[in-house]
């Protein structure tokens, strides 16, 4: 249960971006948009305070018998000053049985939107049980996002640890339930899944607060560290044999489906274009391995918020480019003529051009082979979908 | 099941982005943008080809929709002066000939810097206005209403005499689903009876066709909670008086027949034509129902409503008297109008449902929920109803290519279609 306070108007965003996310994954086991509540500030907080909207609404929902409830406050509760830790830890003196933190996301000077997860998944750590042993074959995965995918993409890493034999024990923080926060301890071998900078920061934090290892570079993306992770996991069973199996099967499958792309793909010149990181190995083995020619790889100007944790290993290999900005793109269009743009965010040039628009595939091959499956078709469709063509 | 609904801030920036010229300026953090501007964007898309180059620069960034002026610390600590004195000329210069109104944020609102002085010391006074007032977590209907007269006040068109036999059409908001075709089939009816429509302030109004709107000899009304104090000024300002129906608004064959001979009998005007169109659709409604296999029959099936009490009243009358089907519950929104709930209340005591009133829908046995197309949406999806059934915003989902008003015989057909569809 969440409680937002603030006006209504940020409780609606925030419940109606959780229900795209749930109506794309159709998942009918949860609800996250229900339960999410509202303290309704209104024009009277700026002379009374909001603190006993506040008060009201969550002694309402421990007496309707919620027992875990985080309160996250909008800009709104901010700028009036309401102490809400205070008031949070007070009910929490008062209601020993009730589990109540405080996430200050207000975003005003303070809580962005990195730092409302973190700040999250800090206080989420508390509920973890320190009598749970670990056991073998379980996995904990940190800081999965996978907002606005749908449920397949959700099971890929699920299934990549299911190849091996091994089971996922707990998501932090996507789909979590507090029981799978209270047996976190019960891995015996816990990931981040993307390397960036909120998934290092949630790393570090597991690893100062419950003195477990996080492995950062474990979860693959594409065929090559799918391989690398298969040796990875061959160690860490100590049996590597059915490992090499699993990962043998795996490049069997990889190398057909991509001598049958390459009919189309082959010697076709691209413009890679990542506006947000340079970890995009990946998708340059991808395009190698169709036999595309990267002309260049664009990447986009930085963002105090993408801070990079992670370059690329063929950085010497590519023409790339930093601070890539749109008017790059338009003369790059001019005077490198590419087959196709492949760019992970849409801007007003690709409208005009063949272009891919991916974004980064789940852990594991599938999601890989579906973009190159993309690009495969891509060859054949005509430059601009009919519906843009309009006087 | 619980529901946020969208509230009086969201309905202030819809309201703005209603008319044809106009264009609302998100005075607030950049956080607030993205879903008011989608919505809007989806309520009245207006996306034209090369707009994102057309509105690359500062508080665009690409999309024409709810520029804003992405407050942020700075302005929380110094005031925001600063930042509307450097956007709004930048702005408002961006609509040439048209005009922008300013709605503040809920935080921002909380500052409490004069928006109109700035306009003013811009010397944009006359292109631009602003809400001054925080319509924070008040009702969507009523804030809608109040940004439409603001509006309208900030116009001030001068008097004009009244043309005999002319009308504007208030309370049809945006947020109706596919509102321009239900506007363009009421034109249709009213001019079927010899009256002109000049204006729909508050449905792709222009500012023209306001200042025209001055001189009309009656205000017809669809939904009243869209429009009370709109009404209340026309008629107190300019002597318009106001038709409504006691029906509701014009959902389903019956109330759309009562609205008709409402206006026809205050007017004057021959309800006719637009009556025997009305029996045409009936006539296809029988034809289809007397001759077409279905697999559950909505006869005796529950279902619910979840609107304002102007749509509420007149869908659940509608749908026991035509279909049989009976109310399990039925909820109106915040910042509905009492009397049509009130007598929505009546009716329901006199078909012996009474419990049905203000029900949750999550308690009630549903076969069919009527309400904003998210809730539908989850409704359906989570096995709370069998069929949900999308009347109105918000419906982030929904993209349709064929019109599906719930307004006049296009909606009534538009809901026949859904209760016998994969029931």
């Amino acid at each position: 249960m969440t409680i937002v306070h603030g006006p209504r108007s940020c409780a609606h965003i925030f419940a109606s971006s959780m229900d795209l996310v749930e109506m794309k994954r159709a998942d009918r086991s949860t609800l996250a948009s229900s339960r999410l509540r509202c303290t309704d500030m209104d024009d009277s907080v700026s002379v009374f305070g909001g603190l006993d909207l506040l008060r009201d609404r969550i002694l309402d929902e421990i007496n309707s018998g919620r027992r875990y409830i985080f309160v996250v406050t909008a800009c709104v509760s901010g700028i009036i000053g309401d102490n809400v830790p205070d008031l949070v830890e007070a009910i929490g003196r008062e209601h020993p049985e009730v589990f109540i933190r405080a996430v200050m996301a207000d975003g005003n000077i303070l809580g962005e939107w990195d730092k409302g997860y973190v700040a999250s998944a800090e206080e989420l750590l508390t509920l973890v049980d320190d009598r749970v042993r670990p056991e073998n074959g379980y996995v904990n995965l940190i800081g999965e996002r996978y907002f606005y995918r749908q449920e397949r993409d959700m099971s890929e890493a699920a299934e990549l640890f299911e190849m091996f034999g091994l089971e996922v024990n707990c998501h932090l923080m996507y789909r979590t339930s507090v029981d799978d926060i209270r047996n976190f301890r019960r891995a015996d071998l816990t990931a981040i899944v993307e390397v960036d900078k909120v998934s290092m920061a949630l790393a570090a934090m597991v690893e100062n607060r419950l003195d477990i290892r996080v492995e950062r570079d474990l979860i693959p993306t594409g065929i090559r560290s799918f391989e690398r992770f298969a040796e990875r996991i061959g160690e860490i069973t100590g049996d590597p044999g059915p490992a090499i199996e699993v990962a043998a099967k795996v490049r069997n499958e990889y190398d057909r489906s991509m001598s049958l792309y390459r009919r189309r793909t082959a010697g076709k010149r691209v413009i890679v274009i990542s506006k947000f990181t340079e970890d995009i190995d990946w998708l340059l083995e991808l395009l190698a391995d169709l036999g595309m020619d990267v002309l260049k790889v664009g990447i986009g100007v930085k963002h105090i918020w993408a801070q990079e944790v992670k370059v690329s290993a063929y950085r010497d290999d590519y023409r790339f480019q930093k601070d890539y900005e749109l008017e790059d793109l338009r003369r790059d269009l001019d005077e490198l003529a590419p087959d196709a743009v492949v760019s992970d965010s849409g801007n007003l040039y690709l409208e005009e051009c063949r272009c891919l628009i991916y974004s980064r595939p789940g852990p594991g091959v599938r999601g890989t082979l579906a973009h190159a499956r993309r690009l495969y078709d891509l060859m054949v469709l005509p430059e601009v979908p009919g519906w843009r063509c309009i006087e | 099941m619980n529901r946020t609904a969208l509230d009086g801030f969201a309905a202030a920036l819809l309201a703005v982005e209603s008319f044809t010229d106009g264009h609302a300026v998100l005075h607030g953090p950049g956080g607030c943008r993205n879903y008011n501007s989608f919505t809007s964007s989806q309520c009245f898309p207006r996306k034209e080809r090369r707009d994102n180059e057309r509105f690359y620069g500062k508080y665009f960034f690409g999309n024409r929709r709810l520029p804003c002026t992405y407050v942020d610390e700075y302005d929380y600590i110094n005031g925001t002066k600063e930042k509307l004195m450097d956007s709004i000329p930048i702005i408002c210069d961006s609509f040439p000939g048209e005009f922008c109104v300013f709605v503040q944020s809920p935080g921002v609102a909380l500052i409490g810097d004069n928006i109109t002085d700035c306009i003013a010391k811009a010397g944009y006074s006359n292109r631009a206005a602003a809400v001054n007032e925080s319509l924070i977590s008040q009702p969507f209907a009523p804030s809608y209403d109040h940004t439409v007269l603001t509006v309208l006040k900030w116009m001030h068109p001068a008097r004009r005499k009244a043309r005999k036999g002319t009308v504007n059409i208030l309370g049809l908001p945006i947020t109706a689903n596919d509102w321009s075709v239900a506007l363009e089939e009421f034109r249709g009816h009213l001019e079927s009876m010899g009256l002109e429509v000049i204006s729909a302030p508050g449905a792709g109004c222009s500012s023209e066709e306001l200042r025209a709107s001055v001189e009309a000899e009656f205000n017809v009304v669809i939904q009243r909670e869209y429009c009370r104090h709109t009404a209340d000024y026309y008629r107190d300002e300019y002597g318009i008086e106001c038709i409504e129906c006691d029906q509701g608004a014009p959902v389903g064959f019956d109330a759309l027949e009562s609205w008709i001979d409402r206006i026809a009998e205050a007017t004057g005007a021959d309800p006719e034509k637009p009556r025997e169109k009305i029996m045409d659709a009936k006539r296809r409604a029988f034809r289809i129902l007397s001759s077409t296999v279905y697999l559950k029959s909505p006869k005796y099936r529950r279902f619910s409503v979840v609107s304002e009490s102007s749509v509420a009243l007149p869908l659940t009358r509608w749908l026991f008297s035509y279909l049989f089907m009976m109310p399990a519950a039925a909820v109106c929104t915040k910042g509905s109008d009492q009397e049509y709930r009130g007598r929505l209340s009546g009716f329901l005591e006199g078909i012996d449902c009474p419990d049905a009133m203000d029900r949750d829908p999550d308690g009630a046995e549903t076969s069919y929920l009527f309400a904003d197309g998210q809730y539908a949406a989850l409704a359906e999806a989570t096995g709370l109803c069998d069929k949900g059934i999308d009347i109105g915003l918000p419906s982030l989902l929904r993209v349709n290519f064929l019109s599906r008003p719930i307004f006049g015989i296009h909606g009534a057909m538009y809901l026949l279609d859904e209760i016998f569809r994969r029931a």
